[in-house]
């Protein structure tokens, strides 16, 4: 149960805040009616790329949300002082990054849809939930990766591309598969690692 | 009890910590006294686990604490930083702790102590609205949210005013009678207790 006071701490926590959360679904809103009306111009066809690119943005966002902000208020300090394993501490953020990052993406869908009638879109939701989760994960690590850096959030995005770079072919191929094994392989890996991070 | 052992640890080329000694033994007030930047926070943060030395170690019940998977239940500290949320209220933050700490409520004792800092007329309060002050208060008791056996508070007197300080030497006196209570302060305090000096790195009676 303590996974679940953890998630529940960072949702209050932000959405409480508010400002951060509301400009994030501002920049999803302009960014969904800007795409909407260029694929009227382009081609359809540069639509879910750009879904894409939008969701690895929202993911940008969401990292400076979790550890990098626990460690600029210093709350890190007691969260690594009490008596939780450091995986329960990641995978609460995971959870964390990954309903923000879902719940922006399909606003994202919703309006893209409206705006522009590509209906297509509700058929690579499947895809788009796979690629948050992955973003979800690469984002928390990240955010943990860069919490002890000067210039951390900088940093944290930086990372989160690096860590996106290999994944994109699969993506622009919708390969479901290779989408899965590599969400588990990161989310596996990075558990681990982060025991040594927690351990700094 | 806990037994900190020729602790070295340098920031950089700069070695904060020269080969610190300290025996506790029993139930004790331990005083640490020293300039800014002495090392006195870094020494604490060793105690509890939260950084690693580069040389030395720290026992406690005669184990190492890093071997020692019970050791985080056992230590309770309060941070020199606000180390509360913000947005969440005085109840939310402390009932949160008490979570993560797998406790269905805070300790009778955390509680007593949060009665006694006058602290009850604030729980609906979030903590941005609270004073420096106000926001150290709370921390302490955050600090004994489980009822450690060891509770290490950074600067506790640093930014409160006459009354709170007397109410905080007080709870530190009771609560020595049944804990290790180390603290540190940048200057000297009128306060019956083991004190020690942290001095160019080095720990002196």
């Amino acid at each position: 149960m303590k996974i679940y006071w953890l998630i529940l701490k960072d949702l209050k926590v932000e959405f409480r805040r508010g400002f951060e959360l509301l400009s994030l679904l501002l920049f999803v809103l302009l960014v969904s009616l800007l795409i909407s009306q260029s694929s009227y111009f382009l081609s359809e066809s540069v639509l879910v790329p750009s879904l894409f690119i939008l969701v690895i943005f929202i993911s940008i966002f969401v990292s400076t949300m979790t550890f990098t902000k626990e460690m600029d208020k210093g709350t890190i300090f007691s969260i690594k002082l009490a008596p939780v394993h450091p995986s329960l501490v990641f995978t609460s953020k995971f959870i964390f990054t990954f309903i923000l990052v879902t719940l922006n993406g399909l606003i994202a869908i919703l309006f893209l849809v409206l705006f522009s009638s590509a209906y297509n879109l509700l058929n690579i939701l499947h895809v788009f939930i796979l690629f948050s989760a992955y973003l979800s994960v690469v984002s928390s690590f990240s955010s943990a990766l860069a919490m002890y850096s000067e210039s951390r959030s900088s940093l944290a995005s930086m990372l989160i591309f690096i860590f996106v770079m290999p994944i994109i072919p699969s993506i622009l191929k919708m390969d479901v598969l290779i989408l899965f094994i590599g969400f588990l392989v990161m989310f596996l890996t990075f558990i681990l690692l982060f025991d040594y991070i927690m351990e700094v | 009890m806990l037994e900190v052992h020729d602790v070295w640890k340098k920031y950089g080329k700069t070695w904060v910590l020269k080969g610190v000694n300290l025996k506790i033994n029993k139930n004790a007030l331990v005083g640490i006294v020293g300039d800014n930047g002495s090392g006195k926070t870094t020494l604490l943060k060793i105690i509890s686990g939260l950084i690693k030395p580069n040389k030395g170690r720290v026992k406690l019940f005669n184990s190492d604490i890093r071997e020692n998977l019970n050791y985080k239940s056992m230590i309770g500290m309060l941070f020199h930083e606000n180390t509360l949320y913000d947005e969440l209220t005085v109840e939310e933050n402390l009932n949160f702790y008490a979570k993560i700490y797998g406790l269905e409520k805070m300790s009778d004792i955390a509680a007593e102590i949060f009665k006694r800092m006058r602290l009850e007329n604030y729980k609906d309060t979030k903590v941005k609205d609270l004073s420096h002050g106000m926001k150290r208060r709370v921390n302490l008791v955050r600090a004994l949210i489980n009822n450690p056996k060891i509770v290490l508070l950074d600067e506790p007197l640093s930014g409160l005013d006459e009354k709170s300080r007397k109410t905080v030497k007080k709870i530190m006196i009771e609560l020595s009678n049944e804990k290790i209570i180390i603290f540190t302060s940048p200057t000297e305090v009128n306060i019956d207790c083991i004190k020690y000096k942290l001095i160019n790195g080095v720990l002196v009676k």
